[in-house]
């Protein structure tokens, strides 16, 4: 189960599992009544694996007498706590894990439309007060890209069906000008995300680069478009190859991404991603191989093709002939 | 063996929790469930000793705090205890947008190496009776770059005050050099991660790549003995460090193609069939992978050390292997 591998990315690691095993009891406590399959969700394991841990801190405790173990009532898909032992509360955060919390809730603060109405500051102000200390979220400094910061918002928008007023850069003309337009889908093409849009200014479809937006915010009135704009206007379909449209019929491709690489399941839309030790396995569906063949030798081994094989063989390949060009000389 | 041990593990952890006296190993031995089986060992002393100094250290790994003392002037041994308030996270409450918040914030590091920290905490404060809900597919939020792998040692040597010690490769060298660093911090900045902090061995501040670290990280005994200046950019050193000033690449491409390396050249030279395109650059990898990426439609010409990363490369993408 990709499930597994997921939740705790050590799990065979004995520390790791005593933590859950610690947190399981308090867990099921919360709950009341706690559902098997909800609870081997939340904690990332199978149903099977939560049952077998269940069973064993059921032996947990003092061995002076049955009255000090652990012990809990099984009911169908059900399980309660009868005697919690003593664990009725889950272990404290330890420092990194606090800091892992707080720097992604601060993190947060600097995007619009992630979490609104300072719900992220006060989040983190009582995480540092859970963690006992002041957590110094500085010493993790992280610069977002300029398309990261937009991409939430922009979601938001096209999810939503909301207009946005744009202050957007236009670098053949190096200014930056004042928009209303109203979203119809984002895609990505090598790295960079686009918004595609119709313009009310002028009116027409256009694309514009989320790392070129200076400014952006989400009107209350809702996009409209064009009642007449039909499939074929969309500007995206004249962009030259390279923007990455999924369809049913486009070849199924299996890639595996090494660390440094993940950036690619974000950015274009797979079918499937498991994550195992050090790597993710993704299938995606691509209308020029030629595509992949780019990425490969770009990555230099950082992304490689595992189906189909003749894809892998030919992307090898051509990393191969592109580098003797360079014996030739 | 395993589960064996981790419910004994388990089991310390309740009886040392459920007393307020200090417990001497000896009755850790005979209380708690899991010691008594070493009996037909050869040495069933030492056997206990063993595990059991094995399961003190496991246990501060946790993070869960083991005390020692004596109950009265008349006790021979230490014995321990777990302070209930030091083990246990403090009551907590979220609102029903902050938790939605924490859920979202988790997600910030779902690929990137504290995803593990972030997933332990989040069962934590659920099992602390915070409803977190999962965020939907739909909210979309800035997902950190970089599975470094000694990025969680590295944030825990920097709010522990640790020195460090990694194998760290130069760009194009050969070898891997030792350093020795009180780390500072770290900063994650287009797409990179570097870890920022006082150089022992060459008593500076330096900044190194995590991704250029090769093998284990090791947190060393003893304490940092710098601290980070308030007034740190870390920013600002990383790009220092980075700040080659432009320099000026020379690559060979073919008629109508590589289109994205056309429109980064300051001039274009006709050449034979195709072009010589002159491209200033700051960032070598990223010029080189372009150059990768375009295969046989782009060569490398110049300076020597862009042409050794395009084939670097592209021999690794050839062998299907890093």
């Amino acid at each position: 189960m990709a499930g597994d591998e997921r939740g705790f990315a050590m799990s065979t690691d004995t520390g790791d599992k005593v933590a859950r095993l610690l947190a399981l009891v308090p867990y099921v406590l919360a709950q009341g009544v706690a559902s098997i399959s909800e609870t081997a969700a939340t904690f990332g394991i199978g149903e099977d694996q939560l049952r077998k841990e269940l069973e064993m801190l059921w032996l947990c405790g003092r061995s002076s007498g049955p009255e000090d173990l652990i012990d809990l009532l099984f009911e169908g898909d059900t399980v309660s706590v009868t005697y919690d032992g003593g664990l009725r509360r889950p272990l404290k955060l330890t420092a990194t894990e606090a800091m892992t919390l707080a720097v992604a809730l601060r993190t947060l603060t600097e995007v619009p439309g992630a979490a609104e109405g300072g719900a992220a500051e006060r989040a983190l102000a009582k995480i540092e007060t859970a963690a006992g200390q002041h957590l110094d979220t500085t010493a993790v400094d992280i610069r977002l890209a300029s398309q990261d910061r937009w991409l939430s918002l922009v979601q938001q928008a096209v999810t939503g069906q909301r207009a946005v007023r744009l202050s957007y850069y236009t670098a053949t003309r190096d200014t930056t000008g004042q928009r209303v337009i109203d979203p119809v889908r984002i895609f990505h093409s090598d790295g960079i995300a686009y918004l595609e849009a119709w313009c009310r200014q002028a009116e027409g479809m256009r694309i514009f680069r989320l790392d070129r937006f200076e400014a952006a915010t989400m009107l209350d009135e809702p996009a409209k478009l064009p009642a007449n704009l039909a499939g074929s206007d969309l500007a995206s379909q004249d962009l030259s190859a390279g923007v990455y449209r999924p369809a049913p019929e486009h070849l199924l491709v299996e890639l595996r991404l090494r660390p440094g690489w993940e950036w690619v399941s974000n950015y274009y839309p797979c079918e499937s991603i498991t994550s195992r030790p050090d790597e993710l396995w993704v299938s995606l569906r691509v209308s020029d191989p030629a595509w992949v063949r780019a990425l490969v030798r770009r990555s230099g081994g950082g992304v490689s093709v595992l189906a189909p094989d003749w894809l892998a063989r030919d992307s090898r390949a051509a990393a191969a002939s592109a580098l003797a060009a360079y014996g030739e000389q | 063996m395993a589960a064996r041990r981790q419910q004994r593990l388990v089991s310390l952890v309740l009886c040392l929790l459920s007393t307020r006296q200090f417990i001497t190993a000896e009755r850790i031995r005979d209380t708690v469930e899991g010691y008594q089986v070493s009996e037909d060992a050869s040495n069933p002393d030492e056997a206990f000793k063993r595990s059991f100094e094995r399961d003190k250290a496991e246990l501060r790994e946790l993070g869960i705090p083991l005390e020692t003392g004596r109950n009265s002037a008349f006790d021979t041994e230490d014995g321990y205890r777990i302070a209930r308030k030091d083990f246990e996270l403090p009551p907590i409450e979220f609102a029903a947008d902050e938790a939605a918040a924490v859920g979202l914030a988790a997600r910030l590091w779902s690929t990137a190496s504290l995803a593990a920290e972030a997933r332990t905490a989040l069962i934590k404060l659920r099992a602390a009776g915070v409803e977190i809900d999962e965020p939907a597919e739909s909210t979309a939020v800035p997902v950190l770059a970089g599975n470094e792998p000694a990025l969680p040692d590295l944030v825990a040597a920097v709010s522990g005050k640790r020195v460090v010690q990694f194998e760290h490769r130069k760009p194009f060298a050969e070898a891997a050099e030792r350093r020795t660093i009180e780390p500072w911090g770290v900063l994650s900045w287009r797409g990179r991660w570097y870890v920022v902090g006082h150089d022992r061995d060459r008593g500076e501040v330096r900044s190194f790549r995590l991704d250029r670290i090769s093998g284990e990280l090791r947190t060393l005994a003893g304490a940092a003995r710098t601290s980070r200046p308030a007034e740190l950019n870390m920013l600002a050193l990383v790009r220092g460090a980075n700040a080659q000033q432009d320099r000026s690449a020379l690559v060979r491409v073919t008629a109508d193609r590589a289109g994205q390396l056309r429109r980064m050249a300051s001039s274009c030279e006709p050449d034979g069939a195709g072009s010589v395109l002159r491209i200033e650059f700051r960032d070598l990898d990223r010029l080189a992978g372009l150059i990768a990426g375009a295969g046989t439609d782009a060569i490398a010409l110049e300076p020597p050390e862009l042409v050794k990363a395009v084939t670097t490369l592209l021999a690794a993408a050839a062998g299907g292997r890093r």
